[in-house]
């Protein structure tokens, strides 16, 4: 309802006083140089980011051989998606040695394919047993329960490289080798990090929600797979991603235990471009396109859950 | 719906130099209003956990109409129970957390349906049924958490301190809600609570727990009037009790000019010289110099209808007042007449002019044989 405003003859109206032009747009805060530095510093660390990926799409976009006579220029010396038709196998043998491209073939798919499996086996399992793990440390009572956690936790602080060749031999015993399971393997099953992280979140969830749930006539199993994941979504998305981004761009691990095509990932077959024959140089334009199309799925996996990822950190980082 | 029992029920957490709960014994009707109330530490959450299974029972034995619910795992004792922070499930709408249990146990979805929504309009939770509780505000909160639990419709309802994240006015509200809603139903039902005005407005009948150990249970009335000891006596009733240590001379007990005749069973249950007498605030006066206690008004908090007087008393005072838990030298209080003229550093004496409970100086127990107060004035 809308009511009309009503004056009273008797008092005169009051004039309207002209307002000062920069009293009616919000005043914006003097920058301070602290601020400058910062935004300097910020758009220093963007560029330093971003910059390889320009450089991947320039030379991507170049042929081999405008490459070597203009090496420094910011754009495509010579302009030709040649690279990318390499990497999808579009190019016959022939026309990709003219280009300067290697003259092994690339099954581009099929690598598309492992590492696919691999990340996908890596996540799915990572997320199921390291949650239940987590669990187990943030919940169930038995004995030597802190203990155990701390030894895991001392895991995280175990370099990659040290378990290297132990997982070797454990994979070899296994007849694993060049196989893709035996790439997914070791990292499969739980990382320190991943149960640290959601060990964090189960901590902070409400005992009474479980109790509730107990009362409701739920089992342990079923509070754990009906009350408890679900409301670790957000985080168990948060690890997914990471977990799926880390198997995706493994490189040392899948090299060491892929010998052929049937388990190559994606990552360790990028190295046929940087194969050098006698007819050939390195394929620059054709490594450099098919790190970009390597590296595109995480980028927009990445872009569109970025904001979820740094939340989660964040939240678990300051309970 | 059934009556329950606790059978000499003690709680002793590993590592606990003394028992949560001690030998408590304790039976409470069908259909009953039960009200545990008590300080904080007191064993009244400990004693409602035990009841829903969620705490281990280490001597005596709990039941529930006449099944032995003592070592039955919670959700096959058939109770309903509603937690301080409500513990909704936060990623199910309303509707899917009141009828969770019924979920799982499998009832045809027409069923539970219909039993979901019967209790939402019974809560006037209908128009919130697939909102997700974060989109609800305390209040509606409290009332899914209400109807979780009497979706069950089970044999009792156990409520741990529902009201105490609600805002003043909003836990008057409820608590009239709450009371109708459960004598409406019938259900027994047990209440922790460790405000007593909750426990002396909702319970049929209210358990003043202390240590672990039951002091007194009865009905809201008999605690206010008839005291089992000194505890009670000061932990019912806002503001509490005023209780003097004073001289037992032939006629009575000497409040300063004043005596309160001593009956004769009381004196027979006396050790010494010196008795605890009792006197709550509205039955304390202000009497001429001379005739009563003196005492140095410190504070006269006005009220609108009512006022309480605050006051101290002299060093050389031959009455001696029972320090309070929270340190602070104890005031005598006293209740007038709103606007009064009484301000703070005047002098007055005070007479008792009402009930007065003895109490035993060492034990702190109730005098009276039937804890009945004497009347002076």
């Amino acid at each position: 309802m809308s009511t009309i405003p009503t004056v009273d003859p008797a008092t005169p109206a009051p004039t309207p006083t002209p307002a000062p032009a920069a009293a009616a747009r919000p005043r914006r805060p003097r920058p301070t140089p602290g601020k400058v530095l910062a935004w300097v510093a910020m758009a220093l660390i963007v560029l330093v980011t971003l910059f390889p990926f320009y450089w991947m799409l320039r030379t991507a976009l170049s042929t081999n051989a405008s490459l070597y006579e203009d090496p420094a220029a910011v754009l495509p010396p010579e302009f030709s998606t040649g690279g990318f038709a390499r990497v999808f196998g579009a190019q016959s043998q022939e026309e990709a040695l003219a280009e300067g491209g290697a003259a092994t073939s690339l099954v581009f798919w099929r690598y598309i394919v492992n590492s696919l499996i691999v990340a996908t086996l890596v996540t799915v399992g990572q997320l199921l047993f390291c949650a239940m793990a987590a669990y187990a440390f943030a919940r169930l009572r038995w004995p030597g329960r802190d203990l155990v956690f701390g030894i895991f936790l001392a895991g995280l602080m175990v370099p990659t490289i040290f378990t290297l060749l132990p997982n070797f031999v454990l994979i070899k015993e296994l007849g694993l080798i060049d196989n893709v399971l035996g790439i997914a393997l070791p990292t499969m099953f739980m990382t320190p990090f991943a149960i640290f992280f959601l060990r964090q979140f189960f901590l902070n969830i409400p005992r009474e929600i479980e109790e509730a749930a107990l009362l409701d006539g739920v089992s342990r199993v079923g509070i754990f797979f009906k009350v408890v994941l679900p409301m670790a979504a957000a985080p168990m998305a948060t690890l997914g991603i990471l977990t799926y981004m880390t198997a995706w761009n493994d490189y040392f691990w899948p090299l060491m235990v892929s010998y052929t095509d049937d388990s190559r990932v994606l990552t360790v077959a990028l190295g046929v471009f940087r194969a050098q024959s006698p007819q050939t140089g390195t394929d620059w334009a054709g490594l450099m396109a098919a790190t970009l199309v390597a590296a595109l799925p995480m980028v927009v996996l990445f872009a569109l859950f970025a904001k979820r990822i740094v939340n989660s950190i964040g939240f678990n980082g300051l309970k | 719906m059934a009556g329950i029992s606790f059978n000499d029920v003690t709680c002793r957490y590993e590592g606990a130099t003394r028992a949560s709960v001690d030998h408590l014994d304790l039976e409470i009707a069908d259909g009953e209003f039960l009200v545990l109330v008590g300080p904080s530490g007191c064993g009244k959450s400990t004693t409602l956990r035990m009841l829903a299974g969620l705490e281990e029972v280490t001597e005596g034995s709990i039941s529930i109409g006449d099944q032995d619910v003592t070592h039955t795992a919670p959700k096959d004792r058939d109770i309903a129970m509603v937690f301080q922070n409500y513990a909704l499930y936060p990623h199910m709408s309303v509707r899917d957390n009141i009828g969770f249990s019924l979920k799982i146990a499998k009832y045809p979805a027409e069923k539970r349906n219909r039993r979901i929504e019967e209790a939402a309009k019974l809560l006037d939770l209908t128009e919130y049924l697939d909102r997700k509780p974060k989109a609800l505000s305390g209040g509606q909160r409290q009332r899914v958490a209400m109807g979780r639990a009497i979706v069950r419709q089970p044999r009792a309802f156990l409520m741990d301190e529902p009201l105490s994240n609600l805002d003043a006015k909003l836990r008057v509200q409820t608590r009239t809600q709450i009371s109708e809603l459960t004598r409406q139903l019938g259900v027994t039902t047990v209440y922790v609570t460790h405000d007593q005005t909750e426990a002396m407005t909702m319970g049929d009948r209210v358990a003043v727990l202390k240590d672990g150990i039951l002091q007194q249970v009865d009905t809201p009335g008999r605690l206010y009037d008839c005291p089992a000891n000194e505890f009670v006596a000061g932990f019912i009733g806002s503001p509490s009790m005023n209780i003097f240590h004073c001289e037992i001379g032939a006629e009575g007990a000497r409040l300063g000019g004043a005596v309160v005749p001593l009956p004769e069973g009381h004196r027979a249950r006396l050790n010494g010289t010196e008795a605890s007498v009792g006197i709550r605030p509205e039955d304390l006066a202000v009497v001429g110099e001379g005739e009563g206690m003196e005492v140095h008004v410190e504070l006269v908090e006005e009220l609108g209808a009512d006022a309480y007087v605050y006051a101290s008393l002299p060093k050389n005072s031959p009455v001696r007042l029972q320090m309070t838990s929270n340190e602070r030298p104890a005031q005598v209080i006293m209740r007038i007449e709103g606007r009064s003229p009484i301000r703070r550093f005047d002098r007055l004496w005070l007479a008792p002019r009402g009930h007065c409970h003895f109490f035993d100086p060492e034990t702190g127990e109730n005098l009276a044989a039937e804890r009945e107060a004497v009347t002076v004035g």
